[in-house]
């Protein structure tokens, strides 16, 4: 069976894209997620652009959620990582919850949807890709 | 390549088509086989199986050139030649080498031994950037923190124990290095073997981009909608290219006539077999390839 029993998907507000990176740097299995969050391709209703992403994970990563990074747990491949930058995002995390009313993206929190399928979640949080013009 | 007549034959006779035909005459592109657990990994780097439904997979092989192994590009590969006592022959020293950091002969395998400051042996110009290498190598002994073996920045294989260790990794410069990690060091080491697995092999270095491999309703690659991309870096295909892919739970696509230009190509559709070709197919290998990739499917 697959270590990998998570699906993760985040929206993040364009001003936090680089402590974000940060954090998926330290959180994630390689050196290139630091560019793990590119591209503010979605928005808001109020136009407010965010990046996102939707990737499979381990438990240990949502079992960080609301807690301190440990510098004497970054792993080799972050070596350099910025924690406090990290830190800054983990702490802006907002779990998603679906309902009548389900959390709403703002621009100054990260939001968290676990197990949710990620295109109709990211939905939910009113969000909506931006079209490139041609 | 098999006219219809010489198809309808080969089926009287036996006749399995496998896609690795379509590239008998020199042809260029790729075949992807999720089934064929030999050819996933976790990481883009191929140190870590795909093992179970739902694993991301970083690196999937290309089956077209039949995973074939170039030639041995590491030179003296069991360090059995020494004519300096200090570097075996055709590799030289780089970083500081003194009576703390040195490289020496144990048994004609190679010890390196540092007290945290950079130092290693290197074979220069003996890569291509960007082509995909098989690495093995046999790690004797580790009697003091971790050794690195790396194919250009960012592809280092660490090891903190002795074994033997494969990857595949797609070069990132034209030097073969072994050196110290990230701290002081002693270990031995014993033969390297550095060789291009031919083909175009597709991968993805950022974790959260990497679909996965999932078994319903049929094995195939499953790409979540949002970020996930896998990439393979081709020359240039030309403006008659077939691309054919198994559509899970659905049959073959068969899209003829596909521009493909040297460089990165980002493929981001589930598939459950998927075959790229730098030519247009004939009557009987379409025909063939559909009975293929609907199989694959589950149809």
């Amino acid at each position: 069976m697959t270590q990998y029993t998570n699906r993760l998907t985040l929206a993040v507000p364009e001003q936090l894209i680089p402590q974000a990176n940060q954090l998926a740097l330290i959180v994630g299995e390689s050196a290139a997620d630091v560019g793990t969050f590119t591209t503010a391709g979605w928005q808001d209703a109020q136009g407010n652009k965010y990046a996102v992403c939707s990737t499979v994970a381990k438990p240990v990563v949502a079992s960080l959620l609301g807690g301190t990074l440990n510098p004497d747990h970054i792993p080799a491949h972050a070596e350099g990582a910025d924690l406090e930058q990290a830190q800054v995002a983990l702490d802006a995390i907002v779990l998603f919850t679906p309902g009548d009313e389900p959390t709403q993206v703002t621009p100054n929190q990260i939001t968290l949807a676990i197990d949710h399928d990620p295109l109709p979640a990211l939905a939910a949080m009113g969000l909506t890709r931006i079209e490139l013009e041609e | 390549m098999f006219p219809l007549s010489r198809a309808r034959d080969l089926s009287r006779a036996g006749f399995v088509f496998n896609p690795i035909m379509l590239f008998a005459n020199g042809e260029q592109g790729a075949w992807y086989d999720p089934s064929d657990l030999s050819t996933l990994f976790k990481d883009a780097a191929g140190t870590i199986p795909v093992t179970a439904s739902g694993d991301p997979v970083g690196l999937m092989l290309d089956k077209s050139q039949g995973l074939e192994l170039g030639p041995e590009v590491a030179p003296n590969n069991e360090f059995t030649a020494w004519a300096d006592p200090s570097v075996p022959d055709g590799w030289v020293k780089f970083g500081t080498h003194n009576a703390s950091n040195f490289v020496a002969n144990n048994n004609d395998a190679v010890r390196l031994v540092s007290d945290g400051v950079f130092t290693g042996i290197v074979v220069n110009d003996g890569l291509v950037v960007g082509k995909t290498y098989e690495v093995k190598f046999d790690v004797v002994s580790v009697s003091l923190g971790t050794g690195a073996v790396l194919l250009g920045p960012g592809t280092d294989k660490i090891f903190g124990t002795a074994g033997s260790f494969r990857f595949v990794v797609k070069a990132t410069g034209t030097a073969i290095e072994i050196k110290r990690n990230a701290s002081a060091c002693d270990y031995t080491i014993d033969n390297i073997s550095v060789r291009e697995l031919k083909g175009n092999h597709a991968s993805q270095t950022t974790s959260s981009f990497r679909p996965t491999r999932n078994d319903t309703p049929v094995i195939h690659i499953d790409f979540d909608g949002v970020d996930d991309f896998h990439r393979t870096v081709f020359p240039d295909l030309g403006t008659d290219v077939t691309i054919a892919r198994a559509i899970p739970g659905v049959g073959a696509e068969i899209l003829t006539g596909q521009t493909i230009g040297a460089g990165d190509y980002d493929y981001s559709n589930d598939h459950a077999g998927l075959v790229i070709v730098n030519r247009a197919l004939t009557t009987a290998e379409t025909a063939n390839l559909t009975a293929y990739l609907d199989a694959k499917a589950g149809i």
